[in-house]
């Protein structure tokens, strides 16, 4: 999409290093790309459920004073300067809610920023408002949500994905050029490859997950969305640093990956294990990855055949691990700092403390967070931790192995496809816990190995829907990362951008908006 | 998983189910757990856990909290590469929040403190 001028007149089509470079250049001012932006999105958002809140004063106020400061001469107020940014709903932000999508945090506002969050605003971006998402990221498909769920642009009827849906829809509806989401075990990778956008994991402890509301903390990563792929490098630039705040973040020497991002990949081998293959990969899905492996080699690339042998198993090793965490990080919801609180009913007897805490968060959290907590506390249970917890972190070590060998051995990145199959229909797999665990295959690994990986657009299913190419590189490697599938995008086939439905009536207020859906 | 292992693990996870909760989650809980009981199959004699997603695919993870190993760090680590930890945040004062902002969120609070239902007997 950045190959094609940017002179439409329709703002929200352009990427946002085009409209960075337009409000440098003074072509565009800050006002009218947020105006742009804000308006598709009351226009057609009912019918998406993208955002949970769009922030629309708060974000003219901040082009205003962009535009300001650029009459007044300020050199240069940074590399996202006036490019809208959507942020998932887990990301504190001083002074404004962050819910996670749950009843527990309904009235959160949070007390600081994020350092991502920080980074953004301080590289000029214009905030707009905060994403649906699967309660507390636990999900594949945004259905788990107070919200009601995020429907895909391409297909009204299936979903966006998850946990990151929200962000993936408003990217690709193009609501904003850029969506932050986190990523976990592939809630920013597979709603891209359903969505029809690149979606990038970067490397654990690449960038600081201060102010991210924890899931499962040896896994959780703050991730970026965008309709290309210089976009995603633009804004991995941004967010990466080491922050004194979370002792996890490391100083990374090669921090640039904008930089070479059009040197090409001939003689790059990338690696293809079997075993992705082998979990029942949907046929129309597995020719259009092969198609981009095609493609890749046209590009220059060496395509070598690789092992991953523990594959098959990161699913349940993956969840022994997540569910684990999460019942460790979410005690901290006892409705006593913040956070819902039980009241007795009219006539029951006040509570003691131990009522308080359960009733708090028998009515706080949805049903899936229930029971991820009631799994991870048995897992780490006297009697189970060393069966379950102690030995799924042994089979970490060799999945992680796995990659290790590949990368050292074999090849420079390795591909496969993001996800087994498209968008599935909504409701369609909400009631099949395992098989939509089983869903996540293909991208939990690069998550327990820690490493850094994305998802390209790479073509249609027969039924006209966006499939994701995933590409895999060794640790702080984002460089090499973006610069194949940059290479890769060139070649790439083309999709139509989605064709939003009419609202019904449409809203003449333009000021902030709740929705509670 | 019978009924009362799911209501032990509630009272654990101090969570309040209701009896239809309670059903639900045995199935769901079984399925799950037939699930992870696959990874039995994978052979881990003289494997070292990972206990962390480490920042570096070719080194060791740090055991005690998992840091991502760097090869500086590992050089000013005593324990070499796979004591190379997290590095301690430096003990210096830094700005806590305000009381108020801390407050804010309260569920209830009474002055400047959260006020919870009574732990002691009269």
């Amino acid at each position: 999409m950045t190959d094609q001028a940017p002179q439409s007149a329709d703002l929200t089509t352009w990427s946002a290093t085009e409209l960075a470079a337009g409000f440098r250049a003074g072509t565009v001012t800050a006002a009218e790309i947020t105006e742009a932006h804000l308006a598709r999105a009351e226009r057609f958002d009912a019918g998406l459920g993208a955002f949970v809140q769009l922030d629309s004063a708060g974000a003219r106020r901040r082009a205003a004073d962009l535009d300001a400061r650029r009459a007044d001469g300020a050199p240069d107020l940074g590399p996202l300067a006036a490019v809208p940014v959507a942020l998932k709903d887990n990301l504190m932000r001083a002074g404004h809610p962050t819910g996670c999508a749950s009843r527990i945090l309904a009235d959160f506002v949070s007390p600081y920023d994020a350092t991502s969050v920080a980074r953004l605003e301080a590289a000029g971006a214009v905030l707009i408002g905060r994403t649906n998402m699967d309660e507390f990221g636990m999900g594949s498909s945004t259905e788990h949500t107070v919200h009601g769920p995020t429907h895909n642009p391409h297909d009204l009827s299936r979903t966006a994905g998850g946990s990151s849906g929200g962000s993936a829809a408003a990217v690709a509806a193009g609501f904003a050029p850029l969506a932050i989401g986190s990523d976990t075990g592939g809630s920013v990778r597979q709603p891209a490859a359903f969505c029809g956008i690149a979606g990038l994991k970067p490397t654990y402890g690449r960038v600081s997950r201060y102010g991210l509301v924890a899931y499962a903390s040896s896994l959780d990563t703050v991730a970026p969305f965008a309709r290309s792929v210089a976009d995603l490098a633009l804004c991995l630039d941004v967010l990466t640093a080491e922050d004194p705040r979370d002792p996890t973040s490391v100083a990374v020497s090669s921090g640039m990956t904008a930089t070479t991002l059009e040197d090409g990949i001939a003689g790059l081998r990338i690696g293809v294990p079997a075993e992705a293959f082998a979990l029942g990969v949907d046929p129309s899905t597995e020719s259009a990855v092969r198609a981009a492996l095609a493609a890749l080699e046209g590009a220059g690339a060496r395509i070598v055949p690789i092992d991953l042998p523990h594959t098959a198993h990161a699913v349940a090793t993956y969840y022994v691990l997540c569910t684990s965490e999460a019942s460790s990080n979410l005690a901290r919801y006892d409705g006593v700092r913040y956070g819902h609180r039980a009241r007795p009913a009219a006539g029951e007897r006040p509570f003691d403390l131990d009522t308080m805490y359960a009733r708090s968060r028998a009515e706080g959290f949805g049903t899936e967070v229930k029971l991820r907590i009631l799994l991870g506390t048995y897992c780490l249970s006297s009697g189970a931790i060393d069966a379950y917890y102690g030995h799924a972190t042994k089979v970490r070590a060799l999945i992680r192995q796995d990659y290790t060998d590949a990368f050292a051995s074999h090849c420079d990145l390795i591909a496969m496809p993001t996800t087994l199959g498209p968008a599935f229909e909504l409701g369609g797999k909400v009631h099949d816990r395992i098989a939509t665990y089983r869903s996540d295959a293909l991208t939990v690994g690069p998550s327990l190995a820690g490493i850094p990986a994305l998802s390209v657009p790479c073509g249609t299913t027969d039924d006209g829907l966006p499939v994701g190419l995933q590409l895999v590189a060794p640790a702080f490697d984002e460089a090499t990362l973006l610069r194949a599938a940059r290479a890769y995008e060139k070649v790439a086939p083309t999709l139509p951008r989605p064709s939003l439905p009419e609202p019904a009536d449409p809203p003449a207020a333009t000021g902030d908006q709740e929705t509670d859906r | 998983m019978d009924a009362e292992t799911v209501e032990r693990l509630a009272r654990l996870s101090q969570l309040e189910l209701t009896e239809a909760e309670v059903t639900r989650a045995r199935s769901e809980l079984e399925g799950l757990l037939a699930l992870f009981d696959s990874l039995r199959s994978v052979d881990v004699t003289a494997v070292t856990e990972a206990v962390a997603a480490s920042g570096s695919a070719t080194g060791p993870v740090d055991l005690a909290l998992g840091a991502p190993v760097t090869a500086e760090s590992a050089e000013r680590s005593p324990h070499g590469r796979a004591g190379a930890a997290v590095r301690a945040r430096t003990d210096a004062p830094d700005t806590p929040l305000e009381p108020s902002e801390v407050l804010r969120n309260a569920p209830a609070r009474r002055e400047d403190q959260f006020e919870v239902p009574r732990v002691v007997r009269r």
